[in-house]
C-alpha cells in the first residue's frame, strides 16, 4: 500500500510527463541491451566456450549498472525539477556517451564474428 | 511552468547548475527548456535501439540463414554491422550537436548519417533478397 498523498501526485515537472516518459525510454532501451547480451553469448558459446560466460557476466553487469543508473537519475532528477529554483537538467551526458561507448564496442565484436564465421575460422 | 523559467539560471540569487559532462557543451549557451534536452535524448535513445537492431539482425544473418549464397550472405551481414557501428556514432554526434544548437538558440541540425545509413541498409536489404530467390 502506497502512502503517497494527492500532493506527492500533482508534484509533477511537467503535465506531458517527459522525465517519466525519457526514462521509460532508458528503460526499454536496456531490455533490448540485455536480451542483447543474453542471445549473443548463446551465439558466441560454439565459438568461445567458456569465454562467452564471461562476456554474458560483463555484458549483464554493464546492464544491470545501466538500469540502477537510471532510476537513480530519474530520481535526482524529478527532485531537481520540481523542488529546485532553477530549471535546468542536473545531469551530463555520462550515461549516453556510456551506452554509446558499450554498443560500438558490442557492434565492433558483432563484425569480427561476422568475419570470422564466414571464413570458418573457427 | 518550465517556459517561464527556462534559462533563468542567470539570475542573482540562484544556484548554479552542476558541472556536466561534456563541459566544452555545458560551458557555452544558454540552459535550454529541459524538455526539449530530454526530447534530444530520447532521439539519442532511439538510435541506439535501431542500432541494436541492425547489429542483431546482421548477426542472425550469418549465424542463423543457411539457404542462401554465403557471399551474399556475407555481403549483407557486414553492411547491417557496419550500418549498427554508425547508428551510436550518429547518436553520440547527434545529441551533441542538436544539444549545443538548442543552448545557442540556432536551428536544429540535420542528422548526418542518416542517409548513409539508409544507403547502406537498402543494399543491404536488397542483398537478402536477391540472396532469397529461387536461382541465387
Amino acid at each position: 500500500m502506497s502512502d503517497a498523498t494527492p500532493q506527492d501526485a500533482e508534484r509533477v515537472f511537467d503535465a506531458g510527463l517527459q522525465p517519466e516518459r525519457t526514462v521509460l525510454a532508458w528503460q526499454r532501451t536496456v531490455l533490448a541491451l540485455g536480451i542483447g547480451v543474453l542471445a549473443g553469448s548463446r551465439v558466441l558459446f560454439p565459438m568461445l566456450g567458456m569465454i562467452s560466460s564471461v562476456l554474458l557476466a560483463a555484458g549483464l553487469t554493464v546492464v544491470l549498472g545501466l538500469f540502477v543508473a537510471i532510476r537513480r537519475r530519474y530520481e535526482r532528477m524529478h527532485t531537481h525539477l520540481t523542488e529546485e529554483s532553477h530549471l535546468s537538467l542536473p545531469h551530463g551526458a555520462v550515461l549516453p556517451a556510456a551506452l554509446a561507448l558499450f554498443v560500438v564496442v558490442s557492434a565492433v565484436g558483432a563484425l569480427a564474428f561476422v568475419v570470422v564465421s564466414a571464413l570458418g575460422l573457427t | 511552468m518550465a517556459e517561464d523559467e527556462a534559462g533563468s539560471d542567470s539570475r542573482e540569487g540562484v544556484t548554479p547548475p552542476p558541472r556536466r559532462y561534456p563541459t566544452s557543451l555545458y560551458s557555452h549557451g544558454a540552459e535550454p527548456d529541459p524538455r526539449f534536452s530530454l526530447a534530444n535524448e530520447r532521439t539519442f535513445l532511439a538510435w541506439i535501439r535501431t542500432s541494436l537492431a541492425l547489429i542483431a539482425a546482421g548477426v542472425a544473418l550469418e549465424a542463423f540463414v543457411v539457404n542462401m549464397p554465403a557471399g551474399i550472405r556475407l555481403a549483407a551481414a557486414l553492411l547491417l554491422v557496419i550500418a549498427g557501428i554508425a547508428a551510436p556514432v550518429q547518436a553520440w554526434v547527434g545529441w551533441l550537436r542538436i544539444e549545443g544548437a538548442l543552448r545557442s538558440s540556432r536551428p536544429l541540425p540535420a542528422p548526418v548519417l542518416s542517409l548513409p545509413i539508409v544507403g547502406v541498409v537498402v543494399v543491404a536489404g536488397t542483398l537478402v533478397l536477391i540472396g532469397l530467390l529461387p536461382w541465387s
